[in-house]
């Protein structure tokens, strides 16, 4: 095993190269600290030292801190050596990052006892850095594993999709053609669910290429300075057209001025998913609310109703793809991608989406943020 | 009376297609890819097409290609049928080509809407 004596003492270096030599070691020798200091950078230098307190240059507790410094990989196991044998040497060598501290002369069997000591700590070392190795590339491969089912499960997503359209057609097609020449009532009703099974299909074949669209490759067209408020009332207006409100209110409390870094698209998608879903789960005449806010770089939305609410369960659960808080999953209308789509949108602006609910019947709240304008950047998040 | 080709590899979407623009009162040639579209063409086909992109022979832009390039399409206006919600690069250089896009799964107003703008189109 690789050794250095540092010293300046050539005395001191002749003596200890003796001892060392007869236990097997390969002997280094500098005769200061800057050669010492050169020695440590070579790639294969000596992972044992004996370094002396005083030498010019560079001390040797100088030496330490600069060997034990950040950045260093090969870090060697130190013995600082000392002519002063008091406690606050003692001390101050240690903390200085020697890893031992003999006072001169040594007694070589201590010495020997004591380099011994510094073998073993560095067959640890090595052992645990070649742990450390393995377990790092199993989690590269386990990772890049991941990463390949993930992207093989979006691919057949996305391929499912786009080939459940051409079958598709003929009933989306002919269905209206057969009800529309059918003159028996029951006939038609039954064409009527045969059509409504189609449609369903056909909107749960979109929401799912939805969802692969804004997780796919593209990414959002992120502009600055779009004004929040009216992307709520653009949200607000277009829901009241495609729903039934039903004697529902929307309240809407967003001030001038909050301006976000956003795909003005997409946010609007996310607050039209959000608005249908309070529809959705408010009785008619119920109350929803719209309003946001700035703070520290970050715009807060929130939509409230006074819906059925959510338990624990289904509020931990609520922006998984495909889950419907409708244990049944009888409503057949929604694909349960919607909450899904909107968190994979919030997500990529480099922003967060949480709901809250104080129980079932009690309302519920979802939040979103969203960079503002003057704010921090999305950053690498955004990706 | 409006002459339409449907080119479709899927014989269901063939079949329906042709079942309802017959009905429309429309003169139907189908074509079970893009080389047999060719065929039609060169055998003297004008009207409107109606032309599948994903087809294993020739898929629709190389058939709109090779129409192009045999200088067939004068007469005709071409509709995509399309699976995909997103722009395709493999249509880059002949979108001027292209009269519409039709989005799968459609009904029958919409592709009976279509069919008779193109043909309102092509008439003289």
């Amino acid at each position: 095993m690789k050794i250095l004596i540092a010293d300046d003492d050539a005395t001191t270096r002749v003596l200890l190269r003796g001892v060392l030599e007869k236990w097997g070691y390969a002997v280094f020798e500098a005769a200061s600290g800057p050669e010492a200091w050169e020695h440590f950078q070579s790639p294969d230098a000596a992972l044992l030292a004996i370094i002396d307190w005083m030498m010019p240059g560079i001390s040797g507790p100088e030496l330490c801190r600069r060997l034990k410094g950040a950045g260093r990989t090969r870090i060697p196991y130190v013995i600082l050596l000392t002519s002063r044998a008091d406690l606050e040497d003692l001390i101050q060598g240690l903390d200085s990052g020697a890893d031992d501290f003999m006072v001169k002369p040594c007694q070589n069997e201590e010495l020997r006892a004591r380099l011994n000591v510094g073998r073993r700590f560095i067959l640890l070392q090595g052992q645990l850095r070649e742990a450390n190795d393995r377990l790092e590339q199993r989690v590269r491969h386990r990772t890049e594993l991941i990463e390949g089912l993930l992207r093989q499960k979006e691919e057949l997503l996305n391929y499912l999709s786009h080939d459940l359209k051409t079958p598709l057609t003929p009933l989306i097609s002919l269905l209206p053609v057969l009800r529309a020449s059918e003159s028996d009532p029951e006939r038609r009703e039954m064409l009527d669910l045969a059509l409504e099974g189609a449609r369903s299909i056909q909107a749960m074949v979109a929401r799912v290429l939805e969802l692969c669209h804004v997780g796919g490759r593209s990414r959002p067209v992120i502009q600055g300075g779009i004004e929040l408020r009216d992307l709520v009332n653009a949200a607000v207006d277009q829901c009241r057209q495609i729903r039934q409100w039903e004697g529902r209110t929307v309240q809407t409390d967003v001030p001038e001025g909050i301006r976000v870094r956003a795909d003005a698209v997409q946010v609007r998608q996310v607050l039209e998913q959000l608005l249908d879903n309070a529809v959705r789960f408010t009785r008619p005449g119920g109350k929803i609310r719209v309003s946001a806010g700035p703070s520290q770089g970050l715009a807060t939305v929130e939509v409230t109703d006074n819906g059925i609410g959510l338990e624990v369960e289904q509020k931990a659960r609520l922006f998984e793809p495909f889950y419907k808080a409708d244990k049944s999953r009888h409503d057949r209308t929604a694909a349960g991608l919607g909450l899904t789509i909107a968190k994979t949108i919030v997500e990529r602006h480099g922003g967060e989406i949480w709901a809250e609910s104080a129980g079932l019947q009690r309302g519920s709240t979802i939040y979103f943020t969203l960079p503002t304008a003057e704010g921090r950047s999305p950053g690498k998040d955004s990706v | 009376m409006t002459r339409v080709m449907i080119v479709d590899d899927d014989k269901a979407i063939l079949n329906t297609v042709s079942l309802i623009l017959r009905r429309h009162g429309c003169e139907v040639v189908a074509a079970a890819g893009g080389r047999a579209c060719l065929d039609e063409m060169r055998k003297g086909f004008h009207g409107v097409i109606l032309m599948d992109i994903m087809m294993p022979d020739l898929n629709g832009w190389d058939t709109i290609r090779a129409i192009l390039a045999a200088n067939l399409l004068q007469g005709s206006l071409v509709c995509m049928l399309t699976a995909r919600a997103t722009p395709d690069p493999q249509a880059a250089g002949i979108e001027e080509a292209v009269f519409d896009y039709l989005p799968k799964p459609f009904d029958c107003e919409a592709l009976l809407g279509l069919v008779d703008l193109a043909a309102a189109c092509l008439e003289p």
